[in-house]
């Protein structure tokens, strides 16, 4: 591979990492709210998005995008209520499965939605997205259009600010002290549920965030939207045992890099960049697992 | 679904490797006791044992003539002339969420029928369509299907079965022990090979020639702008697109297209970004695009329009207008687009077969979508009706393999180039368009004629 194309690579592979981070900021948000593998975040996330296309072309894209977000948390926020809350005690297995059907049945909705709104190719090119297309920026030699950009901006912009919440206010006490022990934390006078339900509503507006960021980029919509990004994110994700949230941003980057830098290969090397990046994070998730489950589980399931 | 729709675009191009790879180990035996069909035979009755036989030049007008040899396993045994309804089954996709893409081919069936039954059908006789619902990839539902169709409906012979091209591994094999023609309504691999899938046929542009007139196209494209000629070139990884990229990089060496770069693409959601490909092309210092697959190709035209690279694109399987869409209006206003087409995008000629199929569109399926699928499909059904037509009163399945096994310079009012079928060849069309894409998702035609590769490729064809 040319040394000149590491740097336009990299450029690249930051856009994808950064949508990898944003839609795991909202698997490892849901994690630690209530220890749910949240797969269906990809359906949430395709829903705004679809709903952000739709809004756009009636009203400003800043207020479609308000809206969007606003569907997202509500859509997540109804599926912890509605599904999710009722199995807190069931097993692992159970929920991932319950998790994996909610998922497909998201996309289901999605599917119905995008043929009966005629969008199933994403609608014209241009409608609903958040900056002009012909907004492009040059660094170092290598350009990419601000659509792109603002996927890596807004996943770190999330990541501070979750870290910040996490770690930094009432609520993030609440939250940790609410998923580590919901019975202490109730008798403590924490409001377990209504912490619970703002997690989820904040993991919800997180999947419209990244995809109404990520429609913009590429106009099109189909039911299986971001899925397969949001495998990457769990990827990511599980090298911080769901619960490390900086680890998670950090894996996310090296998978969106990787990716991109296996294209410099020849054939059938530059068709890898799927299986291969995945096959790292997961080796590198495989060997490191252990260790930090043991670590959250003397945590209590927090670090 | 994005894979679905560009699964059922491949399969629009090619017809499955495995079919031919099944009916290989199936017929080995066979392909030595091939029958040869007499073509001085009367329609109908059994074949005599021969060699291989040559075609027979049909008529004037095109219409085919007996006169094939085609392996027949199990036909002369089993293949009594038909009485009453001829019945044709499809197999496509009908239900769930992938009907929208099986639908078509079914629904052109039923419209063809419904007119021809109202014009009194053929000779008297009613044709009759049967639906058989097979998703996209189930082999075991295909074959299941197939013989449902067969043993317990007694069909004539299946038709437009290509949006479940992958299904078919099995049942093409066993419409050959039992005799049972398919026109498929699509071409590819199996087009170099028929004579091991006698009663399998196809009707659209073979990969081979696609790829050699594509390639004379861009050569002769870039020497008209003065630009060096050199390509990049890409593909799908998977093994039907890639059967379309071997062809296209043999066809581009021939005539003497440096490839400077190759980009592979794997048959998942990475096809949607593909802005490193673009990068990567554009250092190679490529001049222009040529691509195996429509959706691909738009994908990466999206990516080559973000960065502001605005080379010339020439595709296969590109005349959708969900490519168009995704492509965008940008990328397509700053760059020539370019693809190839056996008949759609080419309504503008105003042939009679045009003509036809449009106004069979118009008036019995007007919610359906002008395109390569409801071609294909017309297509196939009226082979299907001139074939039985051809026979009188003795309609056998038999006669209808020999009937399009001997179409020579077959001209379906000008719907497609003219085409030639026989024993060594059941993938038929080798004439093409080529086509420039508009940002408003319309076609403009860049060739007056039908054109064939160049004699450089040695491949069938023109013809006169």
């Amino acid at each position: 591979m040319s040394v000149d194309l590491i740097w336009p690579f990299l450029l690249i592979g930051l856009t994808a990492g950064g949508l990898y981070s944003l839609l795991g900021c909202g698997v490892v948000l849901a994690y630690r709210a209530s220890g749910y593998l949240h797969i269906a975040h990809a359906g949430v996330a395709m829903v705004s998005a679809l709903a952000f296309v739709l809004l756009a072309r009636h009203m400003p894209v800043a207020v479609a995008l308000v809206l969007a977000l606003g569907i997202g948390a509500a859509t997540s926020t109804a599926l912890y209520h509605w599904v999710f809350a009722r199995l807190e005690e069931a097993s692992m297995a159970a929920k991932v499965v319950v998790s994996v059907a909610t998922g497909v049945g998201l996309q289901a909705v999605g599917g119905f939605l995008l043929i009966n709104f005629g969008l199933l190719d994403g609608g014209p090119r241009g409608s609903g997205s958040l900056f002009p297309e012909s907004t492009r920026i040059t660094i170092f030699g290598a350009s990419a259009t601000a659509q792109q950009l603002a996927l890596p901006v807004a996943a770190l912009l999330v990541f501070g600010a979750l870290q910040y919440l996490l770690h930094r206010t009432d609520l993030g006490l609440a939250l940790r002290a609410s998923s580590q022990n919901p019975l202490s934390a109730s008798l403590a006078g924490v409001p377990s549920r209504r912490v619970t339900t703002a997690a989820w509503a904040t993991t919800g507006a997180l999947a419209a965030l990244a995809g109404v960021l990520s429609v913009s980029a590429t106009s099109f919509l189909i039911p299986t939207y971001l899925f397969a990004e949001t495998v990457r994110a769990l990827a990511a994700s599980l090298t911080g045992a769901f619960i490390d949230l900086k680890r998670m941003v950090i894996a996310a980057f090296v998978l969106g890099i990787l990716e991109q830098e296996l294209v410099g290969f020849s054939p059938p090397w530059n068709a890898m960049r799927g299986a291969l990046s995945f096959a790292l994070i997961t080796l590198v998730a495989i060997f490191g697992l252990s260790r930090q489950l043991e670590r959250s589980e003397r945590a209590g399931a927090m670090t | 679904m994005l894979l679905l729709l560009a699964m059922v675009t491949v399969a629009c191009a090619q017809t499955s490797t495995l079919d031919v790879t099944r009916a290989t180990t199936r017929d080995a035996g066979a392909g030595e006791q091939a029958l040869g069909l007499d073509p001085s035979s009367d329609p109908g009755e059994a074949a005599q044992v021969g060699a291989g036989g040559s075609s027979q030049a049909g008529s004037s007008s095109g219409s085919g003539s007996a006169g094939a040899g085609i392996a027949a396993p199990g036909a002369q045994a089993s293949d009594p002339t038909i009485e009453g309804p001829v019945k044709i089954g499809v197999m496509s996709t009908l239900s769930g969420g992938q009907k929208f893409v099986g639908e078509p081919p079914y629904r052109i069936a039923l419209a063809y029928a419904e007119r021809l039954n109202a014009e009194g059908g053929i000779n008297g006789r009613r044709l009759e369509i049967l639906g058989y619902d097979v998703c996209t990839n189930c082999p075991d539902e295909g074959l299941a299907q197939a013989k449902k169709a067969v043993e317990r409906d007694n069909v004539f012979a299946l038709a437009n079965t290509f949006v479940v091209n992958a299904s078919l591994d099995q049942v093409v094999p066993y419409l050959n022990d039992k005799g049972v023609p398919m026109v498929q309504g699509s071409s590819g691999s199996q087009s170099r090979k028929p004579e091991l899938s006698p009663y399998n046929f196809s009707v659209g542009l073979t990969v081979p020639g696609r790829a050699a007139i594509g390639a004379d196209y861009a050569k002769a494209y870039l020497a008209k702008k003065g630009r060096p000629p050199k390509v990049a070139l890409l593909y799908f990884t998977d093994a039907l697109t890639s059967y379309i990229a071997d062809e296209q990089r043999e066809a581009l060496k021939r005539v003497g297209l440096e490839i400077v770069d190759e980009e592979a693409v794997s048959y998942d959601a990475t096809m949607t970004n593909q802005s490193s490909q673009v990068v990567k092309m554009r250092a190679a210092g490529a001049e222009m695009v040529i691509g195996s697959h429509g959706v691909l190709c738009a994908f990466n035209m999206q990516a080559a329009d973000q960065a502001d690279w605005q080379a010339p694109y020439l595709c296969t399987i590109m005349y959708d207008p969900f490519t168009t869409t995704i492509a965008g209006h940008s990328a397509l206003t700053n760059r020539d687009v370019f693809a190839d087409t056996e008949g759609y995008a080419t309504q503008d000629m105003n042939s009679p077969g045009m003509q036809d199929y449009l106004a069979l569109m118009r008036d019995y399926y007007p919610d359906g979508d002008v395109g390569l699928v409801t071609l294909y499909s017309y297509l196939g059904m009226r082979l299907i009706e001139e074939g039985v037509r051809s026979m009188g009163a003795n309609v056998t399945r038999a006669g209808l393999a020999r009937y399009l096994e001997g179409l020579q310079h077959y001209d379906a009012g000008g719907l497609t180039a003219p085409f030639t079928l026989g024993p060594k060849d059941h993938g038929s069309i080798n004439g093409a368009h080529i086509v420039k894409l508009n940002p408003d998702g319309t076609f403009q035609r860049m060739t007056s004629d039908w054109v064939y590769p160049a004699p450089i490729h040695n491949l069938p064809g023109p013809v006169r």
